[in-house]
């Protein structure tokens, strides 16, 4: 093990290491003897979902490991719950963690700075200070960017300011739920859904539902308005049966409406000085309240460290999750092109996959044979609840998926319970990667 | 089908045009929209629970054997109410009294145990209505834990709080209002092969003032003294006196 | 109960086309093909199989969660039986039959070791130290380590 650290000198790690390690008791779950080991250095960037379950199980499979977590921010809102702070059921303080759990519980160093480049060959991450973080292996985690020209007229700038995508959530979670607060009564609010692979596939019709619900108290004759850039979307028979029901969806006098990409949906083109989104067909839609959810792509720090390679997601060894471009380096979640869905509990999962292999490495064997659950409740409503589960079975060169979907029920019992569930599973989530 | 006209739909999404189709939610829907999680309901007193007895209906267990299926009680209190697993209550020869209350209070959210523990009960009762609960009650005290052979042994200390009480500390005997074998009577619930880990739950809620839907503090009076250790010694001789599901 | 059962992406759709969208409706794994798989590669380990359960079920199957039960402790025979009624489809379940159905016997034997050997104790919060997971200065104690 000892030729895995010939690339840190001394010096740097007790710059990196040594103060924290001193200041905190019980950091890393081992004596300072153990520095004479050498163990690995893993250096993960990025503390989302991914990258704190990457750090978390690390811990858990090795004690000595020293790990190290690159975040720029002090806390993380987790996204999985984030549409039900719309509806009231969820509070943005509830999905918001800081790093405090993984420092003294699991013994990471964690570094709050933002990772720019990898130096592949002297085996050092690059960050925004300037600073020069060496690793034996490196798991980055940073989730995706956004195609913000994807929409002529959108930009970063307008999310960060008025025009709040909030498919990351936090400020932008609270901007848009202030906005939807203060429409006018009887007001249009237009969603923008994005084609390819997004984020939790449900989730803008999640999304709308939860605004849907907080709107029939506060302002019942306000309209809602899909338009999509695809033709179908997960669960849609079970939003389109409870919005018939209950938003009179598909008649004249629906409060919910969708348009799919087929029936002139796409939206091409912000007009923000005054509000109007304009679609493929030429079509004007002037609105009260505008959420653009942008296309995904993989993360600048991905594409400027090379391991996009060019490509719009990042490619990935099926069997370790190692990138393509060095085998010392793993890549996970939202920004890998994997034959499954960009979802909090996928990420989770690939981290155990990524920590086994981080580890059969340490311990000169060959990795164990990967798999892949991913088990959803989705809800639509206090009161709907459904399922959908996917399993991702290694394959040699890829993953292979078998899914099922709970179907569209009348039972008060189905819908209410896994209502219910699904907001229990969340607190197990967050609970599952954070503490 | 319905999407079919595209231009008229979007068209008639422009503010302009949208006035005349205000109507809208006022006659919502068939959907039973979601009662109000936060409404506290009357405490219950003697008098009330006694009224509430008497109208009770007269439950049918094939009906209830059939709710404890399609309304997924099954699924956590299992096949025939002897919980799979160590979160869950066992069900089975519970009393009809304590399983209709039970019922009952879940429902108007007077039974709470704080951490939002109650919510996943309240929803899986919201739907029932009062024969629902009727034939259900029914149907778990028909239910019968195989008992086990041997009795199990109790620490000198526990086994007096069982059958005797503690006067210092103005606990009456557990066996006065569970029964001798823990088989419960009327509102007093059944404790035999009761799920040891719901068991301690159950008891801390009460102890601790999370849990505070029995008739004047009938039975948190007795809590609030116990230890730790006490409640856990007090959970493993009552899972011991029937069967404890699989989990152990 | 209707359940529909979905396949979607073969490996000769891998990694190019984006995943998620394009659903074939009705297919599914047949067992044959799964045994396929299963034939070419070693068997992913019973912690490899639970720790894709702990989203769920909690770290190491050890969150007491009133709708998702505890799986840290649970006696062998008991998580087999259960896994195989749930895989048959004949007991009602939020999503566990949905779940349950691609496992092998030996898959979920499995698991069923992996799970019975973990303490059945409720994974501590942030705060709490006095726990079988943690050791008196907070940190982690090596349980159910790497396979």
């Amino acid at each position: 093990m000892s030729q895995l650290n010939a690339q840190l000198s001394r010096r740097d790690l007790i710059k990196r290491f040594g103060a924290a390690a001193v200041a905190s008791t019980g950091l890393f779950g081992f004596s300072h003897q153990a520095w004479s080991k050498q163990s690995a250095h893993i250096v993960i960037v990025g503390g989302g979902i991914g990258g704190a379950a990457t750090a978390k199980y690390l811990r858990i499979a090795n004690k000595d490991v020293r790990i190290t977590l690159v975040e720029p921010n002090p806390e993380y809102t987790f996204c999985p719950g984030s549409n039900e702070v719309f509806s009231g059921h969820e509070t943005l303080e509830n999905l918001t963690f800081n790093y405090d759990t993984m420092k003294t519980r699991y013994g990471v160093n964690v570094i709050q700075d933002k990772a720019v480049m990898i130096d592949y060959d002297k085996r050092q991450l690059r960050l925004a200070s300037g600073e020069k973080v060496g690793y034996d292996k490196l798991v980055v985690s940073t989730g995706p960017d956004f195609i913000y020209d994807a929409i002529e007229g959108y930009s970063a700038a307008h999310a960060a300011g008025d025009l709040p995508h909030a498919w990351k959530a936090g400020a932008q979670t609270a901007k848009l739920k202030d906005q939807i607060n203060a429409m006018p009564q009887g007001g249009l609010l237009v969603m923008s859904s994005p084609d390819g692979a997004y984020r939790c596939p449900p989730a803008p019709y999640e999304r709308m539902s939860m605004i849907a619900d907080h709107l029939a108290k506060v302002n019942p004759t306000a309209k809602m308005l899909i338009l999509d850039s695809k033709n179908s979307y997960t669960f849609q028979d079970h939003y389109e049966h409870y919005w018939t029901e209950r938003y009179g969806f598909g008649g004249d006098n629906e409060t919910i409406s969708w348009v799919a990409e087929r029936d002139g949906g796409r939206v091409v083109k912000l007009d923000a000085a005054n509000k109007t989104l304009i679609t493929a067909s030429g079509e004007k839609v002037k609105a009260d309240v505008i959420n653009i959810i942008p296309p995904h792509k993989a993360s600048k720090f991905a594409i400027d460290s090379g391991l996009a390679q060019g490509q719009r997601w990042v490619d990935f060894e099926a069997k370790t999750f190692k990138s393509l471009v060095d085998p010392n380096v793993y890549v996970i979640g939202d920004m890998v092109n994997a034959p499954m869905s960009k979802t909090g509990m996928i990420a989770s999962n690939q981290a155990k996959v990524v920590v086994e292999s981080i580890i059969a490495d340490i311990e000169g064997r060959e990795p164990g044979t990967p798999f892949i659950a991913n088990n959803c409740v989705a809800i639509i409503s206090e009161d709907y609840g459904m399922t959908i589960a996917d399993t991702h079975r290694f394959a040699g060169d890829t993953y292979l998926v078998q899914q099922r979907t709970s179907a569209v029920t009348d039972n008060p019992y189905e819908r209410k319970i896994r209502a219910n569930l699904a907001m229990n599973w969340q607190r197990t989530f967050r609970k599952e990667i954070f503490h | 089908m319905k999407l079919m006209n595209k231009n008229f739909r979007l068209k008639s999404l422009l503010p302009g045009l949208v006035t005349g189709c205000v109507i809208g939610l006022a006659s919502v829907s068939s959907v039973t929209v979601a009662a109000d999680y936060a409404t506290p309901a009357e405490a219950w007193t003697q008098i009330t629970w006694n009224q509430t007895v008497k109208t009770m209906p007269e439950g049918d267990a094939i009906r209830g054997a059939q709710l404890h299926r399609d309304g997924l009680c099954m699924t956590c209190h299992g096949e025939a109410g002897i919980a799979p697993s160590r979160n869950a209550p066992s069900l089975a020869g519970q009393t009809q009294e304590y399983t209709y209350k039970t019922l009952l209070d879940y429902q108007s959210g007077l039974r709470h145990e704080g951490d939002g523990k109650a919510k996943l009960m309240q929803a899986a009762t919201l739907p029932m209505s009062n024969q629902d609960m009727a034939d259900l009650a029914v149907y778990y005290a028909e239910q019968t834990l195989p008992i086990r052979v041997q009795a199990p042994t109790l620490e000198l200390k526990i086994d007096r709080m069982v059958r005797r009480g503690e006067v210092d500390r103005m606990i009456i005997a557990c066996a006065s209002c569970h029964g001798a074998h823990g088989e419960g009577n009327k509102i007093t619930p059944a404790l035999a092969g009761q799920t040891s880990e719901y068991f301690v739950r159950t008891m801390k809620a009460y102890r601790d003032k999370k849990r505070d839907n029995d008739i004047h503090e009938g039975m948190a009076q007795f809590a609030y003294e116990l230890t730790d250790a006490e409640i856990q010694a007090l959970a493993d001789y009552y899972a011991g006196l029937g069967y404890q599901g699989g989990a152990k | 109960m209707k359940i529909k059962n979905q396949l979607l992406q073969s490996a000769l759709v891998a990694c190019l086309t984006l995943p998620g969208l394009v659903i074939a409706a009705d297919a599914k794994l047949t067992d044959a093909q799964v045994n396929e798989i299963n034939a070419q590669f070693p068997m992913p380990s019973g912690k490899m199989l639970g720790d894709s359960c702990a989203a769920c079920h909690g770290t190491l199957g050890a969150e007491f969660n009133e709708g998702m039960p505890p799986l840290a402790g649970m006696d062998r025979q008991h998580f087999i039986d259960l896994m195989k009624a749930f895989r048959q489809g004949d007991f009602p379940t939020i999503v566990m039959h949905d779940v349950a159905y691609v496992y092998t016997d030996a898959e979920i034997e499995a698991m069923a070791d992996y799970f019975a050997a973990l303490p059945a104790e409720q994974w501590p919060d942030a705060d709490t130290s006095n726990s079988v997971f943690l050791n008196s200065d907070g940190t982690i104690k090596q349980i159910g380590g790497a396979q």
